[in-house]
């Protein structure tokens, strides 16, 4: 518990105390991501510090200096600015004064531009030391230096000192025994570097003997995309960066937010991730590069750098506030991304397409919810046909009407009847084909699309003639009769392919039936009536079987006056029909299967027994 | 992409993917993969996934019938599955949820669902609150509001466990009742935690919003609403799982006069509201259209408009009356409505309607 009540038993107004260890802890284990989080709040302090100094008057070029001093139990990190400087009464009331911030807006100081909590921000200090000692300067009042000391047990002193001091801070640490790896010379320049160095400040560090800028331009600077040599530099970075390949680089700016930046295309297929992490720096400061929220669900092919000048993060400096801004950021970035895809697609269709060979995915997600692109790209998105693999252009150029089958077990079933009569048909069954290929007609008039099930597929084939019908006629009402029990209607028709005997043809209701009956055979009876009343008895489309009176088998079998023959083929070809359209049998279908082989066996060696006798 | 993926690979892809059709389907394949080559261990994670990829994708009938598998595998070899417990138990709960939303399903047979589940959360030593949220909103759409004040006690006094709803659902129950009983105000105060962004999952705040915007009007928070219609709405995807919450920003729309935007989401959401079969979503969802093009029909004698083209109405010229429009989708909505009370002995389905939709006759004043 980190708040006690004051035990001052006089009546009045009290003061809440606050544990200074307990809060520590609340931060360091709930707020900061691990104790090197110091080194990012100490640059912050002093980045605002200085930017504070020269907005209140020229003449002072702001500088940020580390230094790690001594060794062993004397190690002491000295972090200096040449910042605005404290007062005595600064000190009092900002160092000691939890949650107080220098920075609260008070009309001239605008919020926006002091980042970082100056209370707060100080005391992530203690996770590595327990002692901080604070020595600065004013540079604007006419005050004499002052010198804080903090103590993680929460005790501080305050006093002035009497030699001077240059206008700024200094903050010393001396490090805890358990923390020496965060004072370690190269850790911390690296540290300072992965949090700064992109800071319009110079930061010098000097540790380990070692003294330099940390310091980097921003690769993204004035990026354009079309400097070919600082393409290369900036995919260099992002290699780098994310390590793994990109093989492209492509500007990202959003007024919205004052972000600029860069978006890598990943250079191998990617599948669809619950949203990439994108790396971002706040005014220059690293802030996470497990930012999710700030991009569209379809930009998973890319991976961003950006710098914000304006956006508020949340306190786990991972995701932002939901406000106004961020939203017309994140339009902003997403109308940046699409429109270099649309550029692209514009200016070199061939590494368009090599593109969408590779991210077709994302793509389709894309177009799947945005009609510009749509229009823009439908034409090279891949898609299986029934002539095999191919860009919509192509399917395009050999039919007139974009037909599809919503399932890959509808195209299954559908795809040989309709490549037989030179039809083509896409399997849009994969994610997205459907939405797409829907969108399609309502984007681009004139474009004619139609969804294609088994039933549909049935209306085209050919009918028998007059003296066909009625040479079937009995064997067909057989066929009725048979199949009825299977809920199952029976028709005769014409069509190719020959050497397909029956075609099965059922809509997705007659499909989520045979599911239920399927599930019902072993459910519990309480569940099992319930799905029973979810299906509705007077059902409009029943499952159909179209035999074919091209294929010469069905001919020969209509022809017969063996009615136990013709039952028996005809309760194997109904079988035979649903495997290849691939649906799942249901008990009765596997005994109607079972006793049927189990009959032509019985036929073929009787008949090879008969065969023998004639023929010894 | 013309090779057929394993029943793994499958799942992964569809793990990967937002709830909706892609991802049921994907599953989907999964499920036959595994019931043809598979065993039957397979077959029941395969299924598991089935289930909640198809409530969140709005395909409550195909749960119901995973659920009813799983189950009969579960019952008969307790032991093989004993490590799936909590997964189904899970889906017990949308199982209580969504099965009244079927007027087909006779109330005897409900009640005798809801007795089993509720023996199976006794004995498998799982708190009831779940369960009592279910029932409260069952009771609520029943008109019973006796029943559901009762159950909405006993979910609260019910203790939280791992099988509670999250935070953010719970929540949305408390606001729910709030709006139910009238109390639009303490409803919105309520909801501050889901409207701040604090509070999110998978249905909320989606479903919180859409039936909050009533809620602004009545309390004299037009522009609130107007912000929380366009923000809500944003969220949407192009999927089942969102028709009937599409119905409440329709009929605010028309309210408010932004016909233009209520037909656009009409356009959207119109092809898919077609293919359910009579049910509460689909319902709501001609509720709605049939109030758009009452007020569209006071104003225009006909409109332009994208109707699916398997639509009894559709025609190529695509210009349709108003009339006509309303009475098509007032006949469907009243239909199922009818449907409703014919299970549940009463009228009440058919008149809250047309009580709670006594709020379009407000002026929307104030913006």
């Amino acid at each position: 518990m980190v708040v006690r009540m004051s035990t001052d038993s006089t009546a009045g107004d009290h003061r809440f105390q606050v544990d200074l260890r307990g809060l520590i802890d609340l931060l360091s284990n709930h707020l900061y991501s691990g104790p090197q989080v110091y080194l990012r709040e100490l640059l912050q302090n002093g980045v605002d510090a200085i930017q504070a100094r020269q907005r209140q008057g020229p003449g002072s070029s702001g500088e940020i200096r580390l230094e790690v001093l001594g060794v062993g139990e004397k190690t002491t990190l000295v972090f200096t600015d040449n910042g605005i400087g404290l007062t005595l009464e600064d000190a009092h009331r900002f160092l000691a004064t939890i949650g107080q911030s220098s920075k609260r807006g008070d009309g001239v100081d605008r919020p926006e531009d002091f980042l970082g909590r100056f209370g707060i921000g100080l005391l992530s200090c203690f996770m590595v030391s327990d002692e901080i000692v604070v020595i600065s300067q004013s540079a604007f009042a006419e005050t004499r230096p002052v010198e804080w000391r903090g103590k993680a047990d929460g005790t501080y002193s305050v006093r002035e000192l009497d030699r001077a001091v240059p206008a700024g801070t200094q903050v010393f640490l001396r490090a805890k025994p358990s923390m020496l790896d965060f004072f370690d010379p190269d850790r911390v320049r690296s540290l300072v570097a992965h949090y700064g160095e992109f800071l319009p400040r110079p930061i010098v560090v000097s540790a380990g003997g070692q003294t330099g800028t940390i310091n980097r331009p921003v690769p993204w600077a004035d990026f354009d995309g079309r400097d070919a040599g600082q393409r290369e530099a900036l995919l260099a970075y992002g290699r780098e960066t994310f390590e793994t390949e990109f093989s492209d680089a492509i500007p990202l700016s959003s007024a919205a937010g004052g972000i600029d930046g860069a978006a890598f295309i990943l250079a191998r297929p990617t599948t669809v991730a619950a949203r990439a992490a994108h790396r971002v720096y706040l005014k220059g400061m690293f802030l996470s590069d497990n930012v999710r929220d700030l991009f569209p669900e379809w930009a998973f092919f890319v991976r961003c750098i950006v710098n914000t000048r304006e956006l508020r993060p949340t306190a786990s400096r991972e995701s932002f506030y939901e406000d106004r801004q961020l939203e017309a950021a994140r339009d902003s970035l997403a109308d940046g991304l699409r429109a270099h895809l649309v550029r692209l697609g514009r200016r070199d269709p061939e590494r368009m397409q090599e593109l969408i060979s590779l991210h077709y995915i994302p793509i389709k997600m894309l177009c799947s919810e945005d009609d510009e692109c749509l229009r823009l790209f439908a034409d090279w998105l891949p898609f299986e046909t029934s002539a095999g693999p191919m860009p919509l252009k192509e399917f395009r150029r050999e039919n007139p009407v974009i037909r599809y089958t919503a399932t890959v077990d509808q195209f299954r079933q559908v795809a040989p009847v309709a490549a037989a009569q030179g039809m083509g048909l896409i399997n849009a069954g994969y994610t997205f084909d459907q939405a797409i290929l829907e969108r399609l007609a309502e984007a681009l008039p004139g474009t004619v699309v139609e969804r294609v099930d088994s039933q549909d597929m049935a209306d085209r084939l050919d009918d028998v003639s007059l003296d066909e019908r009625e040479a079937s006629f009995r064997f067909m009402r057989l066929a009725e009769a048979v199949l009825q029990p299977m809920g199952c209607a029976a028709d005769l028709k014409r069509f190719l392919p020959a050497e397909l005997p029956a075609l099965y043809a059922v809509d997705r209701e007659g499909e989520f039936r045979r599911d239920v009956e399927r599930v019902q055979e072993d459910a519990d009876p309480v569940l099992g009536d319930v799905l029973g009343s979810l299906i509705e008895e007077d059902f409009a489309s029943p499952a159909r079987l179209y035999l074919n009176y091209s294929n010469p088998l069905v001919r020969r079998l209509a022809g017969l006056s063996d009615r136990e023959t013709q039952r028996r083929a005809l309760e194997i070809l109904y079988v035979q029909a649903l495997l290849l359209g691939h649906h799942p049998l249901r008990s009765r279908e596997f005994r109607l299967l079972n006793d049927g082989l189990l009959a032509c066996v019985q036929w073929a060696v009787e008949a090879r027994g008969r065969a023998r006798d004639e023929n010894p | 992409m013309a090779r057929e993926m394993g029943v793994r690979e499958l799942l992964a892809r569809a793990a990967e993917l937002p709830e909706g059709d892609e991802r049921y389907d994907l599953v989907a394949r999964a499920v036959r993969q595994a019931d043809t080559h598979q065993d039957e261990r397979t077959a029941f994670e395969a299924r598991m996934q089935l289930s909640q990829a198809a409530t969140f994708a709005g395909r409550q009938e195909e749960m119901l019938v995973a659920v009813t598998w799983l189950l009969s595998r579960y019952d008969a070899r307790p032991g093989d599955y004993a490590g799936f417990k909590h997964d189904l138990f899970w889906q017990l709960k949308y199982l209580v949820d969504n099965v009244g939303d079927f007027p087909t399903i006779p109330l005897a047979q409900i009640r005798a669902l809801y007795d089993q589940v509720e023996s199976r959360f006794r004995d498998a030593g799982y708190s009831l609150r779940p369960y009592f949220s279910c029932r409260y909103y069952a009771a609520a759409s029943l008109g019973d509001q006796a029943e559901a004040e009762r159950y909405y006690r006993a979910w609260q006094n019910a203790k939280r466990d791992r099988l509670a709803n999250c935070a953010a659902c719970e929540l949305d129950v408390k606001v729910a009742f709030r709006r139910n009983s009238g109390d639009h105000v303490r409803a919105l105060d309520l909801a501050a935690p889901i409207l701040e962004g604090r509070l999110r999952c998978a249905t909320v705040p989606i479903r919180t919003c859409a039936g909050l915007l009533k809620s602004f009007v009545i309390a004299g928070r037009m522009p609130d609403a107007r912000e929380w219609d366009r923000r809500n709405y944003r969220l949407f995807r192009s999927g089942r799982q969102h028709v009937d919450y599409a119905g409440d920003h329709i009929v605010f729309r028309g309210f408010s006069g932004d016909y233009a935007g209520a037909l656009r989401i009409f356009e959207r959401y119109a092809r898919l509201a077609l293919e359910f079969r009579p049910c509460w979503t689909s319902m709501q969802f001609y509720n709605a259209a049939a109030r758009l093009f009452d007020l569209l029909a006071r104003r225009r004698g006909a409109i332009k408009l994208k109707l699916p083209p398997r639509h009894p109405l559709c025609v190529p010229a695509g210009e349709y009356a108003t009339a006509a429009l309303y009475e098509w989708f007032e006949s469907q909505a009243a239909s199922i409505a009818a449907q409703f009370d014919a299970r549940n002995g009463n009228d009440h389905v058919s008149t809250a309607w047309r009580r709670s939709a006594a709020w379009l006759d407000l002026e929307p004043a104030g913006g």
